[in-house]
């Protein structure tokens, strides 16, 4: 058996739901997950195993348990024809009423309210739902040392290097402390060992960290936090030579755009454009393109476009959905009280699906709910209207050279 | 059921990690879209001037009927006359569907996997490209701070599995280039690899400290030169280049060559265009040298920051990202190249051009700023 990864198919009975839920225990056990999170992964278990014998009936369920960089993980997947598809949104509008305490008759957003990461994707056929605990770290000593640096300047990724960045950047930048990086710097390894986040550090030739900057790259956009900076001296030189270095970086790996919703650490020179308070910036010639535009949006993705000196070609999106059923995927991250939904499928009661979801959310009291849509796919640009017309407001918009632009558009109360 | 077709678990790891190149779209889309009647191509390094007169003769005379006949498989007569030109044999030329056909003969002709390659990591992109899309590993070294090709450092990095190195002189895109002594004291310590020498823009230099490839390889038999009939020679759109180099080395290099890749019509203008003589390479150089004195006081008048080396080109840094300013430039019809790509983020490449249409960039580019 390979402990990092525990894979199992079985019939979503009674029966062999208790015989399967011991081994989510001596996974948190193998993985000295703390006590609290070993409770809350065991009952996030038991909750999505009940809640989807609940949707599916005895059907069958894939499950994988798994290390997933600074997560453990469980991931729950079933063919698409064992469930009715409204049943993967969080909030299903099918059913008639939710009781807390009754595991049978709970959302999935309830079934999701003990793990920290969520999300709902459709997978070669299946419908996965992948649920995450922070794991338990060893805690680093603070190292409230403020170097010195002088050029020349090297970067490197040398992994003791980059956790020493983190030691020191925790000491730094308090208002990051939410931030499991820094709150724990080995969780920042564990992702980046795993090929989840990317990073690099600027030294001086000593090889003393000066600045650290992070990414991950998704659907050919990077999207990227810092450069913090590390030195006491020298603030303004070494942001903007971090930053330079991480274009060139980027610069040949079919990154179509950078971005960062982040106020940009020190000096980052001309590097970026700004609009909506997102940094941007393409890194490619863009000669334009056609984008399938909801009528409710159009004056605002119009400013939006010459804010952000884009040429598009607006083309009115008119119709209606094919789909009779909607699904949203979403993904929570609790470490930063967000919802990011994108559709799945689109249907005819998508505005319905929305609704209930909007309802939950704000009884939750989330800080962020997005949702992100392709301009470039006339359904995904009339979810568009409709999100906009129940108070979402556009936020950003990420270009893919005219072929895969996409709006984020956030929910204002 | 019909098992899904999944294309990806067929290509190698190596070609999935690379980014396809885009080439931009045509010229009456681009008007279409930014809404501009005219347009001046200032990215690509084209000749404004053209080709020699003689070329375009001989293809306004081309005769049609020999469009259904297939060429010459080996550019029969376009070897001899590099030959006769260069005093060299035919058999040391291999002629190619513009340099990077040659460029891509060479790795296929001396790289197996677990080889690599060292060149600079800001020069001609297309070395690295084809390295990579090879599954050879590119070894890419810093340019020193005078936006050259270090020499130490290029040195240092070849090991024992390294094949071929890539000099790219004058340098695209920063004009830079390594002097005579620079070259052959390079060459005598890179030891038993091949060097290939890109001289795509080495017509356009005058100063008399410009290495000759063509004469070094009398020496050292592993330099390898190539170059091209798309930049002085404004043959850009009939797609040839040519590379030399000892009759060892084309021996191997003819073995990975694809014939009949040079079509009639590029053939007959590229041999028109070796036997004009230098009157057109005089004209373009005058060209050249007027855009550039003029676009350096208009650059410095403005505070950019300049390359002006030696090429068909220059760089200049802009004060927001270079693919924003793109954007800006293309509504007033001028079209640049940005340098992210290139590894330069901020700074544009400009194609000297004649006087009328570096007015209008000038012009442009000040509303833009």
């Amino acid at each position: 058996m390979n402990s990092k990864e525990i894979q199992i198919k079985i019939s979503l009975t009674t029966k062999y739901i208790s015989a399967v839920l011991p081994v989510f225990q001596a996974f948190t056990a193998e993985y000295k997950l703390e006590k609290k999170a070993a409770t809350r992964f065991q009952l996030a278990a038991e909750e999505f195993l009940t809640y989807l014998q609940g949707a599916c009936g005895t059907e069958q369920v894939e499950i994988m348990i798994f290390e997933n960089g600074k997560y453990l993980s469980m991931r729950f997947c079933i063919k698409q024809e064992s469930i009715d598809l409204s049943g993967l949104n969080l909030i299903d509008i099918y059913k008639k009423s939710y009781i807390e305490d009754d595991l049978e008759s709970m959302s999935l957003l309830l079934a999701g309210r003990s793990v920290d990461e969520f999300n709902v994707s459709i997978e070669e056929g299946q419908y996965c739902i992948t649920a995450s605990i922070e794991r338990t770290f060893e805690q680093l000593k603070p190292y409230a040392i403020r170097p010195t640096i002088k050029p020349p300047y090297k970067t490197s990724q040398n992994r003791d290097i980059l956790l020493l960045s983190f030691q020191i950047a925790k000491e730094i930048y308090p208002d990051m402390a939410g931030n499991s990086y820094f709150r724990n710097p080995y969780s920042f390894l564990a992702d980046y060992d795993k090929g989840y986040i990317q990073a690099f550090c600027i030294t001086d030739e000593k090889e003393t960290p000066a600045a650290i900057v992070i990414w991950r790259v998704i659907s050919g956009t990077a999207i990227f936090k810092g450069p913090y900076v590390l030195s006491q001296n020298n603030r303004e030189d070494i942001g903007g030579h971090t930053i330079e270095q991480l274009i060139m970086k980027l610069a040949k790996q079919n990154i179509i755009c950078m971005i960062t919703e982040e106020s940009l650490y020190e000096n980052s020179g001309d590097y970026f454009d700004f609009v909506n308070g997102v940094h941007y910036r393409l890194m490619e010639e863009d000669n334009g393109g056609n984008l399938w535009v909801p009528d409710q949006l159009k004056e605002t993705i119009q400013k939006h476009l010459e804010k952000m000196e884009l040429t598009r070609q607006i083309i009115s999106a008119q119709g209606s959905f094919e789909a009779e059923r909607s699904l949203i995927s979403t993904n929570i991250v609790k470490e930063e009280n967000r919802i990011n939904m994108t559709p799945n499928i689109l249907g005819r009661d998508f505005e319905q699906v929305l609704e209930a979801h909007i309802v939950e959310f704000e009884k939750r009291c989330f800080d962020i709910i997005t949702i992100e849509l392709k301009l470039t796919d006339r359904q995904q640009a009339l979810a568009a209207g409709i999100a906009g017309a129940m108070g979402f407001k556009l936020w950003y918009l990420i270009p893919g050279e005219g072929i895969s632009d996409r709006v984020v558009l956030r929910y204002e109360r | 059921m019909k098992d899904r077709f999944i294309p990806e678990i067929l290509a190698p790891d190596y070609i999935k990690a690379i980014d396809p190149y885009i080439p931009s779209i045509p010229d009456s889309e681009l008007k279409k879209m930014y809404g501009i009647n005219k347009l001046h191509r200032l990215n690509n390094n084209e000749n404004p001037l053209g080709p020699p007169s003689m070329a375009r003769k001989v293809l306004e005379d081309f005769e049609m009927g020999r469009v259904s006949i297939y060429p010459s498989g080996d550019s029969y007569y376009i070897r001899y006359a590099l030959a006769e030109k260069f005093k060299k044999s035919p058999q040391q030329f291999l002629v190619g569907n513009g340099s990077n056909e040659v460029i891509a003969c060479a790795i296929k002709a001396f790289c197996q996997s677990g080889d690599n390659i060292v060149t600079a990591e800001r020069t001609y992109a297309t070395y690295e490209w084809i390295a990579e899309f090879s599954g050879i590993e590119p070894k890419l070294v810093p340019l020193n701070e005078k936006y050259e090709y270090d020499p130490e450092r290029m040195l240092a990095a070849i090991d024992d599995n390294t094949k071929i190195i890539f000099i790219c002189n004058p340098n695209n895109p920063t004009g830079t280039w390594w002097s005579k002594d620079t070259m052959v004291n390079f060459i005598e310590r890179a030891g038993n690899r091949i060097i290939v020498i890109d001289e795509a823009y080495g017509e356009f230099v005058e100063n008399c400290d410009f290495p000759d490839a063509m004469e070094l390889m009398n020496t050292y038999e592993n330099v390898v030169c190539f170059r091209t009939f798309s930049k002085m020679y404004g043959l850009a759109g009939i797609r040839i280049g040519y590379l030399c180099g000892s009759d060892k080395c084309i021996d191997l290099l003819r073995r990975a060559y694809t014939v009949y890749s040079v079509n009639s019509l590029g053939q007959v203008a590229a041999k028109a265009a070796i036997e004009q003589g230098d009157e057109h390479i005089k004209q373009t150089r005058i060209m050249v040298n007027e855009a550039r004195n003029y676009l350096r006081k208009e650059f410095e008048n403005m505070g950019i920051e300049m390359q002006l080396g030696e090429g068909i080109f220059c760089m200049a840094k802009m004060n927001c990202p270079d693919t924003t300013m793109y954007r800006r430039l293309m509504k007033h019809g001028i079209m640049v190249r940005t340098m992210t790509g290139f590894r330069f983020p901020n700074w544009i490449r400009i194609t000297y051009s004649t006087m009328d249409v570096m007015r209008d960039f000038i012009e442009a580019l000040k509303q833009c700023i």
